[in-house]
């Protein structure tokens, strides 16, 4: 009898206790009380010894999500690392703890390694509780965001292997964790990158692509893409996982990062050799692109845009492939309608890759009454630097091979110096030639126009306009 | 007097010096001031040709090495204030062949009388002064032996300057003759050089013509190829149609199923209220709200009410099962808080008749919560148990036999010795081994005599019976 009713006081103890650590917990969920808890010395009663159990480690975990970042310290002393021995709830809670104290900072985050929690964690990594797997799995891609060092110690405790069987597992959250930490290790350096590759990982991300869910596909493309962005080796192994053209539906897809990081795949994979630029164009890569561009609005058509310009950058064979894909228009859309500077500067840079290799590819660019856009752009002092450089470039690219006179024509009026030397130089180049265009270019008051610049004698633009004049006779140029 | 003649009568110390300066002359006489200590390259047998009739000892032949002829010290014209060497040096006689005996007559070394000789003679025959005449009588014998002395030196010189001479001469004609040579070498390259380039510029010139229709045709086939680029692009552009149309397809699809899936999930939701709200349903007596009377037919509401079937009370219980287990619904974002309120209490309605408890003290009790005790909502192997379990499971591996210890003597007052296999026998202790190791029966020998050994036998067995001792009782 005294005994049972002995147990029972300890009973009403440990329950007392429970849930004062449970509303504590729901407390700490809201960030206007991080004070008065931390003023009241719930640590201490919480954190101690014995308290860190059940949802203690929650509570910890709700405390480091707002970025409190001084009770870090003692939180490693905890020994977080005992996580291994206790049952699958203090291991999930004690993750996660892990995971919101290393996403804040490189120091917070080296301060979890040095605890030693890479080594509980990648043991929790072979648990058999998929929601474990998934903490631990969350932990260690935050850690190793930070840098290349941390991802270094994350891959040398030897995670890879493990997460690369995470990927297979069936739950698709588990799934999508692992293809996220996959991602984040292999960005850093092309080593981490071959470490990724050499476990197997290629494979495994090469047939999510076809998997439903649209996050897990944003993931994979992510993971994909890094591994893909260092070296012509590693795009070339992506390249024969025969991602294409399996590729291209994702561009399709109703939700807009995983456009976005489609588009940033098939970038990267273009941007290295023109071997895999023509590649992608056999696989009608660059139509699914353009359409890509075509239907998305913001940042998100950026990849897009690159892609396009690395494509064209390589050889003329290929910038014609994208001019004949309809290229242009989007690209020219986008320069006119897009808000943000860096877009413009590069949809101006895609223009100039296309437009630079010989007079039909100028031709092609100038008939789309694109110039005079770029000129505006080139004169507007609201232009960030970036987008003045790129869009003088571009117009220099295309003009010096640009022969198409209608197109030059208007660019004459408001043209600075260094540019009217371009645009000058190629009617004198053109004009000598054709007695239609010269008829032209009377009527329309280019000659005016010309006589109206004024150039330094001895100047290269003084002579093109000898040239010109020459072309006439001395009544019209009078 | 002693005009200082010409160069082969000039000084000896001039003499000497230009056989000095040439190129190893067999360095003639050293110059007296030579400077000490400088040594000079001993030269081969020409120096030893040329001065064989000087004494033959080396020391004073270093001695005569002349040192270069920048540093030798300049001569003046006239008789060298030491005289000519050899007359110090030489024995008279001692150099053969040198022709000094047959100087006076014939003159003759090399070169033929000395012009200073028959001028000499000349003047002896004139009668003007008669002392002149007396001192110039006085004078010839030491004239005579001037003149041989300095014939004497200037033969002997003059084979070895000689040589020199020619050796510098060839030596001069030898680097005259290789410029001339190279000289002409280099016009022989110029003309050839020319000539080749001309006659393979021709050649070229045929040779360039096939090259470059070869090399247009090639790039226009291969390289360039218009035509193959346009069939290029043109089949770039139908494939991108296609990909077009395909990814037109998939994304068609993709929406299709997408709106397929929102109008399930619509339909389902209705179906699911249809159900809760079954006692909306009209009956013959009152028209619910969805079959008000004024309408022509019912509302389609009414006829979703009409087909389904009410929705029971169980269903409700099993709704979410997760509020228990911490973190385990994937895509949950925040913790899950905690229920701390209690379940409303139902709305008040009319008590049912009869003898039943109150209501919401039944609904309380049926939906209370599990409260489960920490030793339930701990995991089932609870680490002390483990550990317990894993000392009892080493124990065991370790054990010998399962017998426990019994520390006491009072505990083993009973128990009968067990004596090991050795020892134990069927009916006691077997003896043999212990008290006896062979036996000896001799009322069962046949005769008294020892086996004779016929055949040759093994040796150990002939020590049977005789090595031991007394206390053996066999020998």
């Amino acid at each position: 009898m005294s005994q049972r009713q002995v147990l029972q006081v300890f009973e009403q103890y440990q329950r007392a206790r429970t849930q004062f650590v449970q509303a504590v917990a729901e407390l700490s969920a809201r960030p206007q009380n991080a004070e008065s808890l931390r003023s009241a010395g719930t640590w201490g009663a919480v954190g101690g010894r014995g308290g860190l159990w059940g949802p203690g480690p929650q509570f910890v975990g709700n405390f480091f999500t707002d970025g409190n970042q001084e009770a870090a310290a003692p939180c490693d002393h905890l020994g977080l690392g005992v996580a291994v021995k206790n049952c699958r709830f203090y291991k999930k809670a004690a993750a996660f703890v892990l995971r919101a104290v290393g996403k804040h900072s490189p120091q917070l985050a080296q301060a979890v390694v040095q605890c030693g929690a890479l080594e509980s964690l990648v043991i929790c990594l072979e648990d058999f509780d998929p929601g474990v797997k998934e903490a631990a799995a969350w932990a260690l891609g935050y850690i190793a965001r930070h840098n290349s060092e941390l991802s270094q110690a994350v891959v040398d405790a030897g995670a890879v292997p493990l997460l690369v069987l995470c990927i297979q597992e069936p739950e698709i959250a588990l799934k999508r964790i692992a293809a996220s930490t996959l991602s984040d290790i292999s960005k850093h350096s092309p080593e981490l990158a071959q470490t990724v590759v050499d476990a197997g990982a290629i494979a495994h991300l090469a047939q999510m692509i076809l998997n439903p869910d649209a996050k897990l596909k944003r993931q994979v493309l992510s993971a994909l893409s890094q591994i893909a962005k260092h070296s012509v080796d590693l795009a070339e192994l992506v390249v024969e996982a025969e991602i294409f053209p399996v590729v291209l539906t994702c561009l399709k897809d109703s939700d807009e990062y995983v456009k976005k990081n489609g588009a940033t795949l098939i970038r990267e994979i273009a941007k290295h050799t023109p071997e895999l630029s023509q590649f992608i164009v056999n696989a009608g890569g660059v139509a699914a692109v353009i359409d890509c561009i075509g239907s998305c609005r913001g940042t998100v058509r950026l990849p897009g845009i690159m892609m396009l310009g690395y494509v064209a950058a390589h050889s003329e064979n290929l910038s014609m492939a994208v001019i004949v894909s309809k290229g242009i228009p989007p690209l020219c859309t986008c320069l006119v309608e897009e808000q943000e500077d860096h877009i413009k500067a590069a949809a101006a840079w895609a223009l100039g890759q296309i437009g630079r290799h010989t007079p039909e590819h100028a031709r092609a660019v100038a008939v789309a009454n694109v110039l005079p856009t770029l000129l505006s752009m080139y004169m507007d002092t609201h232009s960030s630097e970036d987008l003045q450089l790129k869009t003088k470039r571009a117009l220099k690219n295309i003009l010096q091979k640009c022969t198409y006179l209608p197109a030059l024509e208007p660019l004459l009026q408001d043209a600075p110096p260094n540019i009217m030397k371009h645009i000058v130089g190629q009617f004198s180049k053109v004009l000598p030639h054709d007695s239609k265009a010269r008829r032209l270019f009377v009527t329309t008051g280019g000659l005016k126009k010309v006589q109206e610049i004024k150039a330094e004698p001895g100047s290269l633009l003084q002579e093109y306009i000898n040239t010109i004049n020459n072309c006439f006779p001395e009544e019209i140029v009078r | 007097m002693n005009p200082a003649p010409p160069s082969p009568g000039r000084s000896p110390g001039r003499l000497r010096r230009s056989a000095h300066t040439g190129p190893g002359a067999g360095g003639g006489r050293a110059a007296p001031q030579a400077p000490a200590g400088r040594a000079r390259k001993r030269l081969g047998p020409r120096q030893e040709g040329g001065r064989h009739h000087l004494s033959p000892s080396p020391a004073p032949r270093r001695q005569h090495r002349a040192p270069s002829s920048l540093t030798a010290p300049r001569r003046l014209p006239g008789p060298s204030p030491r005289g000519c060497r050899c007359r110090t040096r030489s024995p008279r006689g001692a150099g053969p062949s040198r022709g000094r005996p047959g100087l006076p007559a014939g003159g003759a070394g090399w070169y033929g009388p000395l012009p200073w000789r028959r001028r000499r003679r000349a003047g002896g025959g004139s009668g003007g002064s008669m002392a002149a005449l007396a001192r110039l009588r006085a004078r010839l014998p030491a004239l005579r032996e001037e003149c041989f002395r300095r014939n004497r030196c200037v033969d002997e010189d003059r084979k070895i300057k000689y040589k020199a001479a020619v050796k510098i001469q060839s030596w001069f004609r030898g680097c005259r003759v290789r410029a001339y040579l190279r000289h002409l070498n280099k016009m022989v390259i110029c003309i050839q050089k020319r000539w080749r380039g001309y006659q393979s510029r021709r050649y070229f010139r045929k040779i360039v013509k096939i090259q470059k229709r070869w090399r247009g045709y090639y790039v226009r086939k291969y390289i360039h190829n218009y035509y193959a680029l346009k069939k290029y692009l043109e089949a770039v552009s139908v494939n991108n149609e296609i990909v077009r149309n395909e990814l037109q397809e998939y994304a068609e699809m993709n929406e299709n199923e997408r709106k397929k899936k929102d109008q399930e999930k619509k339909e389902k939701e209705k179906k699911y209220q249809a159900r809760k709200m079954h006692y909306l349903l009209s009956t013959e007596q009152i028209a619910g709200i969805y079959n008000s009377p004024f309408r022509k037919s019912p509302d389609p509401m009414e006829l979703l009410l009409r087909q389904s079937k009410p929705l029971s009370h169980r269903q409700q219980q099993v709704k979410s099962p997760f509020t228990d287990e911490l973190y385990d619904w994937p895509t949950c974002k925040r913790p899950p808080t905690f229920h701390a309120g209690e379940p409303l209490p139902p709305i008040g309605r009319q008590k049912p008749q009869g003898p039943f408890c109150d209501t919401a003290e039944v609904l309380r009790q049926r939906y209370k919560p599990l409260e489960p005790t920490l030793r339930v909502a701990a995991s089932i192997d609870s680490p002390l148990g483990k550990a317990r379990a894993e000392m009892k499971r080493e124990e065991w591996r370790n054990h010998i036999h399962d017998n426990e210890f019994l520390p006491f003597s009072s505990y083993h007052k009973n128990e009968k010795y067990d004596p090991s296999i050795h020892r134990s026998g069927k009916y006691g202790q077997e003896t043999y081994g212990i008290k006896h190791f062979r036996e000896v029966q001799p009322n069962k020998w046949v005769t008294g005599k020892d086996f004779q050994t016929v055949s040759p036998s093994i040796v150990l067995f002939e020590k049977f019976g005789k090595t031991y001792s007394r206390c053996g009782q066999i020998v």
